[in-house]
């Protein structure tokens, strides 16, 4: 599918692309002058600016998309639905065993901190 | 009338590669914890009339067939011959899974319950980014989140170490190293006085170990998954195969010590530790036999080199529970003075 999704996007790149190369040939043509130095780089950047505005294949909304944690991340909702089934779990209890203790300090920690 | 004491809030939940666990507190005092397995299969319709009779816990897809959940997932997977599927992948969501947010919804609301009241504090435990691969944790940090928040409560996100930290060094002024040795990853932490210097994660764990094992003996996975969970002696193997998983417990023990050193190079400058702080180890993969005296084994071979000062080496007193009671630790600070 990912593969299916680049090469169309290749293939409308390329389409978008050929007028304006049909354009410049015929310039170029018309005038005889030669090819400019950067025409290969003058190439290269109409043709990235091209793909980056192709639609990928697959629908953006459906995945996340994997980044920095400076950029946006989609996450869907409903993933809890409100049916969801009743299971059996396992449960224990224990005693306490210090996590009031815990509790405690780690309240009196803070609390000193904050002084 | 005597009044009606009710379960102090708070929940902590803890969500392994192998386990989700949570834990609160109940109105007789005592700490209740509620363990699934971290697992799932996908059988054919047809499989529903047998599961039913057995009471297997099961989620109903109608014609697209049923996914058995929790440990009935790994017991079935057996009886078929496949592969339990797991929603996470050494600690984080695992991306190659479709089915794993469906599944993962539905086990956490098991596992958590139903808030005490609406917007109930859940902490529950996020694994540092690992050091030795280029994952990150936005996406697993955000979807918890999200289904912790769609089981009614309010979600606060916390480092799995860290609340090993909380959990466990209380009488230390909550300074320490702590370590959690998890199926898909160990986490790393390390404190003083409650503030977090360092944490990070490696890549590689219980898991790891039995793969690496499996290669090394021609076996497979499962199997060395089985051998460790019936009970291997770490200082006394008795097996080929036991000598294997005894080579690369050695090997992972090593590693994340290496790691905590290259790490804590890094901080150094800017961190100082007053005093000798204690390592504390837990997790699924610290349940094998003997595994403190064999952790410590390995460490004094490397004390000398080691930039932190250990007074000494334990083991948490819950090592499956301990993230989960730290959590919950945490959550109970959200109430206090209410």
């Amino acid at each position: 599918m990912a593969q299916a999704a680049a090469e169309g996007a290749a293939k409308q790149a390329i389409a978008s692309m050929t007028p304006l190369m049909q354009s410049m040939l015929d310039t170029m043509q018309k005038s005889q002058a030669p090819a400019p130095e950067d025409f290969e780089n003058r190439i290269e950047q109409a043709m990235a600016r091209a793909l980056g505005s192709a639609p990928s294949g697959e629908g953006g909304g459906a995945r996340p998309l994997m980044g920095g944690p400076e950029e946006p991340v989609f996450i869907p909702t409903g993933i809890v639905k409100a049916d969801a089934e009743s299971l059996d779990v396992q449960s224990d209890s224990s005693e306490d065993e210090g996590l009031d203790d815990a509790a405690l300090a780690l309240k009196a920690l803070r609390k000193r901190k904050k002084k | 009338m005597a009044s009606k004491k009710t379960a102090p809030l708070g929940v902590g939940l803890d969500i392994g590669t192998m386990n989700l666990v949570s834990a609160r507190r109940t109105a007789d005092g005592t700490v209740e914890t509620t363990r699934m397995r971290d697992a799932f299969l996908d059988l054919d319709a047809r499989a529903k009339k047998m599961l039913k009779l057995s009471g297997v816990n099961f989620i109903d897809h109608g014609e697209d067939g049923i996914i058995v959940v929790g440990d009935a997932a790994m017991e079935m997977a057996n009886v078929f011959g496949r592969e339990a599927r797991r929603p996470l992948s050494q600690g984080l969501i695992s991306a190659g899974e479709m089915d794993a947010l469906d599944v993962l919804g539905v086990l956490v609301k098991n596992v958590v319950g139903e808030p005490a009241k609406a917007g109930e504090v859940c902490y529950f435990s996020v694994p540092a980014a690992p050091v030795d691969e280029s994952r990150d944790v936005v996406y697993h940090r955000g979807v918890f989140e999200r289904i912790v928040t769609e089981c009614g409560y309010e979600p606060y996100a916390s480092n799995e170490a860290m609340a090993i930290i909380y959990a466990e060094t209380a009488a230390d002024g909550f300074s320490g190293l702590g370590i959690s040795f998890g199926s898909g990853m160990c986490n790393l932490a390390l404190a003083v006085s409650g503030v977090e210097g360092m944490v990070f994660s490696v890549a590689r764990g219980g898991d790891w170990i039995d793969a690496g094992a499996a290669r090394a003996t021609g076996s497979t996975q499962s199997r060395m998954c089985a051998l460790k969970e019936q009970g291997v002696d770490l200082m006394d193997p008795k097996s080929r195969e036991e000598e294997a998983l005894i080579l690369y417990y050695k090997s992972l023990i090593e590693y994340a010590l290496d790691q905590t050193t290259r790490e804590f190079i890094k901080i150094k400058d800017r961190f100082s530790l007053p005093r000798p702080i204690p390592i504390v180890v837990s997790g699924g993969t610290s349940l094998a036999g003997n595994f403190l005296p064999f952790f410590e084994e390995v460490f004094e071979k490397k004390r000398r080199k080691f930039p932190i000062e250990i007074s000494e080496i334990r083991h948490a007193n819950d090592p499956l529970n301990a993230v989960a009671r730290g959590l919950l630790i945490q959550a109970m600070q959200e109430y206090e003075g209410d």
